[in-house]
């Protein structure tokens, strides 16, 4: 064991929540792939369903080798081969939490703060990311036990606030261009949950983890997902219309400008900014931590601890060097790009590599 | 004991440090640094250079009466303008010229020239929207004239102008004769399909010497981003009656009977449905309007409370509407072919088949769209007197 943390059901399911989210509270690029009109919630709620497919292969490939998280389970069936495919791993790892350190300095500097240099905010993130890494699994499990409430309650409450500047017509025809490009936009959506890879990665750090456990966390998490996503797209589209919608950089900021309830309750986006930085230090110190946990197993050391600042500066580097621009960044999260390669990781290589263990007939059978 | 110590002397240093870099970063921005927009006028200049107005608030003039001192007499704001080839660029060659640097997040209305708007607003507008200092929820108005001129102009309640032009956009519920709308829903407007803009009209009123006051007289109306023509209040009660934005305002119907003189009716509540139908290729649109009023007024004598009076009372009112309603759909529908109403999103609603193949020639499709009107007005209570009686 590299690590002796362990958390619970719920902190997991807390952890892959808040991470996954963190994209649709700024960019949400789901607005402008397929069906890219008024029934991209319609899109968003059917997802849960690929969803659950996509996640089968790495979920199955991991609980057949229990106490063995995806890396280990790589190197035990391919041995040498096996290290390359964790590096993959490890570098797949490190570009989420470079992608979304970089989102956050963007972010910064595009709404409250634009004459402050990127690498301030790059730097600072990565600074508190790298101490909740080296503290371990634990303790940003027990963070999200705080944070999730706090970001789940904004949400509803910034919807509830801005529900008056809602127009439910705009939701309206629903499937006009027909059913196809709404199971098109849903596949694609299903692309972004990442996060299973997270799952698989701290598998045996879980207590109780047992098959029956492991599947439950997986639902509740997509359940709880799909919920706010639904309801963040809803409010969005509702609001600026399906149209407009698409044209904002931020649109979820953009609609928490739009607050203004008797003069009283307005410019808010404050509450925006706070929970937003809340959820993308979550996400960035976990891949972060990930690819710092990958790399020592790779590497046959104990801890992953001497590897937290290495792995950090590398994370910072890539975060500036992987993207020029703002719309670079963006065209990268964009499906045409996203879908087919986070795929890749999320189901392509757990397939191969159940496929292998299962001709090879090694591992615990599930029934 | 001596690791705690080097533990509390490093805090102690750390804190030091932080109490260091807290106090600012590289965007603070102090009030005595900034002037406040408060309304912002955009006109096109010669040779294509765009004019950004400004009217910045000045935090020492603004002080309660009866405090002495400064006030008396000052204005509370200060009007800049700036000429740049682009809306950007004008507003940094503020620089120039006004001392502080422009604040905008507190901009109350977008004022923009007659003249400019009826060569394109949508260029205008992306700075503003682009921008992470204006906010979306500022009010959109098209002046009668120079959008400088609105800007520089005098409130003559509220020392700023930006407030009074708030208010009273605010305040156009009580007539329902004009509209107020604000910047991102004139952006959803102006990107849905099926559907074009419009925005408040301002004007400088006020003849010969006398000081002019801001008024709100007539509806912008355009045609994508155009500026095709203005509707009078009665035009654009008729449309806030399509879009059943309707909330109060009162109604002048000649009395019913023998009686002679004008009975006002105050609208209370009001509400709409836009049915559209095709049918055989024909497209009609069914407006339903549901209204409910109180006799506000009679300017006659007589017992209006007598059933057959009552009744007629209602139809006049009935009558007057879908007036208003037809006098707005005469302009706009068939003179201008410009959808307002959104006419389009509601057959987009309902036949979206059907849309794909309409909305290419949706321009020359509107004025064929035959517009039924059913109106079911409804008259409540009469106030404190039931009845008034000729003098004896």
């Amino acid at each position: 064991m590299l690590e002796g943390g362990k958390i619970t059901p719920r902190q997991a399911i807390f952890i892959l929540v808040i991470s996954r989210l963190t994209i649709p509270l700024t960019a949400l690029p789901d607005l402008s792939a397929p069906p890219a009109n008024q029934d991209v919630w319609l899109a968003g709620l059917l997802a849960a369903v690929p969803t659950m497919v996509i996640i089968t292969p790495p979920l199955l490939l991991v609980l057949r080798f229990p106490g063995h998280n995806l890396i280990q389970c790589s190197r035990l069936l391919l041995g040498r081969a096996g290290a390359v495919i964790g590096l993959l791993y490890v570098w797949f790892f490190l570009q989420v939490g470079a992608t979304c350190l970089r989102l956050s300095g963007e972010y910064m500097t595009s709404v409250p703060m634009p004459e402050t240099p990127l690498s301030a905010f790059l730097l600072f993130m990565a600074v508190i990311a790298a101490s909740a890494v080296r503290n371990g699994l634990e303790v940003m499990a027990r963070m999200a036990d705080i944070i999730f409430p706090v970001i789940a309650g904004s949400i509803i409450m910034v919807v509830v606030l801005v529900s008056k500047e809602a127009d439910v017509k705009a939701l309206l025809p629903v499937m006009e261009e027909g059913l196809s490009p709404v199971l098109h936009g849903a596949f694609t959506t299903s692309s972004r949950l990442v996060e299973i890879l997270a799952l698989v990665m701290v598998l045996p750090h879980l207590n109780m983890a047992k098959p029956g456990v492991v599947w439950k966390i997986m639902l509740y998490t997509v359940a709880v997902f799909t919920a706010f996503f639904v309801i963040i797209i809803l409010a969005v589209i509702a609001v600026l219309g399906p149209a407009q919608a698409q044209t904002y950089t931020f649109p979820f900021m953009s609609l928490t400008r739009l607050i203004s309830l008797a003069d009283i309750i307005e410019r808010i986006e404050g509450t925006h900014l706070g929970i937003w930085l809340m959820g993308v230090f979550i996400k960035v110190s976990l891949y972060y931590y990930l690819a710092a946990l990958g790399l020592s197993q790779l590497m046959g050391l104990k801890t992953y601890r001497p590897l937290v600042l290495p792995v950090g500066a590398l994370l910072v580097v890539l975060s500036i060097w992987l993207f020029d621009s703002l719309p670079a960044l963006y065209r990268i999260i964009q499906y045409q790009i996203w879908t087919p390669y986070a795929l890749v990781f999320i189901s392509g290589i757990p397939l191969f590599l159940l496929v292998v263990a299962m001709v090879t007939k090694k591992g615990v059978k599930q029934p | 004991m001596k690791y705690p110590k080097l533990v509390a002397a490093m805090v102690i240093g750390l804190l030091v440090l932080v109490s260091l870099v807290i106090t600012g970063c590289w965007n603070r921005r102090e009030i005595d640094t900034l002037a406040t927009v408060m309304a912002a006028g955009i006109d096109g200049g010669p040779g294509g250079r765009i004019s950004v107005t400004v009217q910045v608030a000045k935090p020492g003039e603004i002080k309660p009466p009866g405090q002495g001192g400064g006030g008396g007499g000052q204005p509370a704001v200060a009007v800049f303008t700036s000429t740049g080839a682009t809306v950007f660029d004008a507003v940094r060659n503020f620089a120039l010229q006004a001392e502080r640097k422009l604040f905008w997040p507190h901009c109350k209305a977008l004022v923009i020239g007659e003249e400019t708007a009826r060569a394109g607003i949508s260029p205008l507008l992306d700075f503003i929207d682009r921008d992470h200092e204006p906010r979306e929820l500022m009010w959109v108005l098209i002046a009668r004239g120079q959008a400088k001129d609105i800007i520089s102009a005098e409130g003559e309640l509220e020392k700023i102008t930006a407030e009074s032009i708030e208010k009273l956009v605010k305040a156009r519920i009580a007539t329902s004769k004009v509209v107020g709308i604000r910047l991102y829903e004139f952006r959803k407007m102006l990107g849905g399909t099926g559907r074009d803009p419009f925005a408040t009209g301002i004007e400088l009123v006020g003849a010969g010497e006398g000081k002019k006051r801001l008024k709100l007289t007539e509806t912008a109306v355009f045609r994508k981003d155009r500026l095709m023509g203005w509707l009078d209040s009665d035009e654009t009660r008729g449309l806030m009656w399509i879009l059943g934005e309707v909330r109060s305002g009162i109604i002048v119907v000649p009395a019913p009977g023998p009686a002679e003189g004008k009975v006002s009716l105050e609208i209370i509540r009001a509400s709409s449905k836009l049915k559209p139908e095709i049918k055989d290729g024909y497209l009609t649109m069914t407006i339903e309007i549901e209204e409910e009023g109180n006799l506000g007024e009679q300017m006659a004598f007589g017992d209006f409370t007598k059933p057959e009076l009552w009744t007629s009372l209602e139809k006049r009112k009935a009558e007057v509407i879908e007036r208003e309603i037809r006098a707005v759909l005469k302009k706009a529908q068939e003179e201008w072919a410009v959808d307002i109403f959104g006419f389009g999103e509601a057959f987009r609603r309902k036949y979206p088949r059907e849309w794909r193949e309409m909305k290419d020639n949706w321009r020359d499709l509107l004025p064929t769209v035959a517009v039924e009107v059913k109106i079911t007005a409804k008259l409540r209570r009469v106030g404190l007197i039931t009845k008034y009686n000729p003098p004896k």
